[in-house]
């Protein structure tokens, strides 16, 4: 009898398989992290305090727990970009936790809604929607009045004041960009993990803060809509003129990228296309100065690079603004034509007002490191547009990178009153996102060692730099939250001083930092005190203008203007103290509302 | 269907509007006529149809109508909310009518052997 040894097989132990897995949750890990990391950022907020803000403004007063909150949703992003293949469940989820999480801040924060330009422009959609009028004279943006009287109708129709809409318009704003932007990103780029990257680089690099309730918040929605269009069922494909090839050869490695999707096949749905970018151009021309020309000018450059059929799109657009200036805007450009055409060519004296002049004028380190954070976060991301340029190479990126220079075209024509600069980086910030993706190399499916090794890094790189853009974004962006707060008791000194100022009255203020003209418009004239009343002899020219004023005349200076004046007029924090005093202890003025620096005024000595 | 939805939803806030009814009730609606409806008659392609760019064109066109009809009452001197959504509510059959023949030019079309 013979034995024979029968090798056993090694008892089976399947391969471990994680728990996220077996439980079915890895497709909606990302997005349960990301609402997990919200909740904490909301934590952070009710733990925040309006009275901390400082020099840094709101990001100074921010609780720790929202920065671990806004540390998790970065990692979470980048750790589902950084997956091989594609996106998880819900991968939208992360970065609407990132919008909430960066907009929502004031809103969730602080008991008024921000800005006083929002509560001037809730109060002339409350004049238009209550009159049906324009009061052209009163002031220039009544020219361009659509939107204002849309958002008249949009309150009528709610059941609510205006006023009531400023709260939740950036995040409103922010969530609706979003949409458009995913069709010029989805163009431009074929990999859906960097399309949510260049999304969430557009969303940190929005730090200019124009998205609330104004024309231009609204008209920046119409532009990205009107490109979106342009972009997929007007796009002409290859780029098949002189100027498109030449710009092309200078960038071309690889020719087979050709993303531009064309949407409009028949006839009928290119002239809906046509019909709709109408609509969108005339909707701009309408209601806001400024936005058009970005889209005339965009629209002028796919032309130019052979990107758009239309060849006669640019032509048709120019009529349209040069119709409404000439008929609509009529009482804005009759005897401002100077003021208008002046700006035109004269780019050294725009860029000054924008940039030196800016960062020139601050008295305090908090101020300065405010300003050049700005200048640093926009330098950081136009970096990064660069190097996503240079890495890629590829011949389709001429189109973005031509579309992020147009908007400085802008700064040939007007400085905009020393904004334009600001506006050019929110108009090319789509395009710089786009390109900025392109830093970013998506690892593949299949990669050998080599093409592991290669972007190994990349995830601890990008959480560097996001936590950057990040940090960099909250005191971008709120930096100047020690103005732009509105606080309580400055609300209830301008609701004092409507008690007592009877119609036909001129209200003073000394800075621009106040909630008022939200309501009784058309019944005050409203003027700011110049010179600064820093020193006895300036308040007594101030008191000279208020009493050639024709009837009752009334000073407004609250903690708000106070803080602006520091902040943003050049005037250092003793010349502010010393402008307080001698408000609080004058003979020529009589305090009739107020307490400490916060006061309404009227002039003790009658008129000449 | 989508025009018809579109125009429902623009007469129930006009209902709505009139009878002064909590702005609980019509701030949600309101919301949805302003953001939506006259986008939605224009090229929203039906329910699951809802991708990015349907949804930018309904989003921005309906925007740009509020803008366009807002700007054509005032110039007119009828800015009230009722005349507002009158003419939203004329847009919308507008678009709709079109959409209409628009999609029966397309089947036609399509009908044409290549």
């Amino acid at each position: 009898m013979t034995m024979t040894l029968v090798p056993v097989a090694a008892p089976y132990t399947p391969p471990a398989v994680p728990l996220v897995r077996t439980l079915g949750l890895e497709g909606w890990l990302p997005a349960l992290s990301a609402l997990t990391c919200l909740d904490i950022v909301l934590f952070g907020l009710s733990r925040t305090s309006p009275s901390d803000v400082n020099g840094l403004g709101l990001a100074g007063a921010l609780s720790p727990w929202y920065f671990v909150g806004l540390g998790g949703i970065l990692v979470t992003l980048v750790a589902m970009v950084s997956r091989p293949g594609g996106l998880p469940r819900w991968s939208m989820v992360p970065l609407l936790a990132l919008v909430v999480a960066l907009t929502a801040a004031p809103a969730l924060v602080e008991p008024l809604p921000r800005f006083a330009t929002a509560w001037t422009h809730a109060g002339f959609a409350e004049y238009i929607g209550r009159s049906g009028q324009v009061l052209a004279h009163n002031d220039a943006r009544f020219s361009w009045p659509a939107f204002f009287a849309a958002a008249g109708m949009f309150a009528k129709a709610a059941g609510v004041a205006p006023q009531a809409l400023l709260r939740w318009t950036p995040l409103l704003l922010d969530l609706l960009y979003l949409v458009p932007l995913a069709v010029i990103v989805r163009a431009f780029v074929s990999d859906a993990r960097q399309r949510v990257l260049a999304l969430a680089l557009f969303v940190v690099g929005n730090w200019v803060g124009q998205d609330y309730f104004a024309p231009q918040g609204w008209n920046f929605l119409l532009y990205l809509t009107f490109l979106a269009v342009l972009l997929t069922a007007l796009s002409g494909g290859v780029s098949d003129n002189r100027l498109g090839r030449v710009i092309a050869r200078l960038l071309r490695r690889s020719p087979d990228d050709e993303l531009l999707p064309t949407a409009a096949t028949t006839p009928t749905a290119r002239i809906a296309a046509l019909l709709a970018l109408v609509a969108l151009y005339s909707a701009s021309a309408v209601s806001h100065q400024l936005t058009q020309f970005f889209m005339l000018f965009a629209a002028a450059a796919l032309v130019g690079l052979g990107r758009c059929r239309l060849r006669g799109l640019p032509i048709l657009l120019a009529c349209i603004s040069a119709a409404y200036i000439l008929w609509g805007a009529q009482d804005f450009w009759f005897g401002h034509l100077h003021d208008l055409t002046s700006g035109v060519g004269a780019l050294g004296t725009s860029v000054h007002e924008n940039v030196t002049s800016r960062v020139a004028a601050t008295s305090t380190p908090t101020r300065t490191l405010v300003l050049r954070s700005r200048l640093l976060l926009t330098v950081l991301i136009w970096l990064l547009a660069i190097v996503g340029l240079v890495r890629s190479r590829r011949r389709l990126l001429v189109v973005p990178a031509l579309l992020a220079v147009m908007p400085f075209l802008v700064l040939g024509l007007q400085s905009y009153g020393g904004e334009a600069l600001l506006r050019v980086h929110l108009f090319a910030m789509p395009f710089v996102a786009v390109l900025a993706s392109y830093a970013w190399r998506p690892a593949e499916d299949r990669a050998d060692a080599a093409a592991l090794r290669r972007v190994a890094l990349q995830p601890l790189i990008a959480c560097v730099v996001g936590a950057a853009l990040l940090a960099g974004f909250l005191v971008a962006r709120y930096g100047n939250e020690e103005f732009e707060r509105m606080r309580p008791a400055d609300a209830r000194a301008v609701s004092a001083l409507y008690e007592v100022a009877p119609r036909g009255a001129t209200l003073f203020v000394v800075a621009e930092s106040v909630p008022w003209r939200q309501r009784k418009l058309e019944d005050y004239n409203y003027r700011y005190a110049t010179p600064l009343p820093l020193t006895e002899n300036d308040l007594r020219q101030v008191i000279a203008s208020m009493l050639a004023e024709k009837g009752p005349s009334f000073l407004l200076a609250t903690d708000g203007q106070w803080a602006e004046m520091r902040d943003l007029a050049a005037v250092t924090p003793e010349q502010v103290r010393g402008a307080q005093q001698l408000l609080r202890t004058t003979p020529l003025l009589t305090r009739i509302y107020g307490a400490g620096d916060i006061g309404v005024y009227v002039p003790a000595v009658s008129r000449p | 269907m989508t025009a018809p939805v579109s125009l429902i939803a623009t007469v129930a806030l006009a209902a709505v509007v009139y009878a002064d009814a909590p702005a609980l009730v019509r701030l949600p609606l309101a919301l949805l006529v302003f953001l939506a409806a006259p986008g939605w008659a224009f090229f929203g392609r039906g329910r699951a149809d809802v991708d990015a760019l349907v949804a930018a064109r309904v989003v921005g066109l309906s925007v740009a109508v509020d803008l366009l009809v807002a700007e054509a009452l005032l110039v007119a001197g009828h800015l009230t909310v009722g005349w507002f959504l009158a003419v939203d509510a004329a847009v919308i059959v507008v678009a709709g009518i079109g959409r209409r023949s628009r999609g029966s030019r397309q089947s036609r079309a399509e009908e044409v052997p290549a």
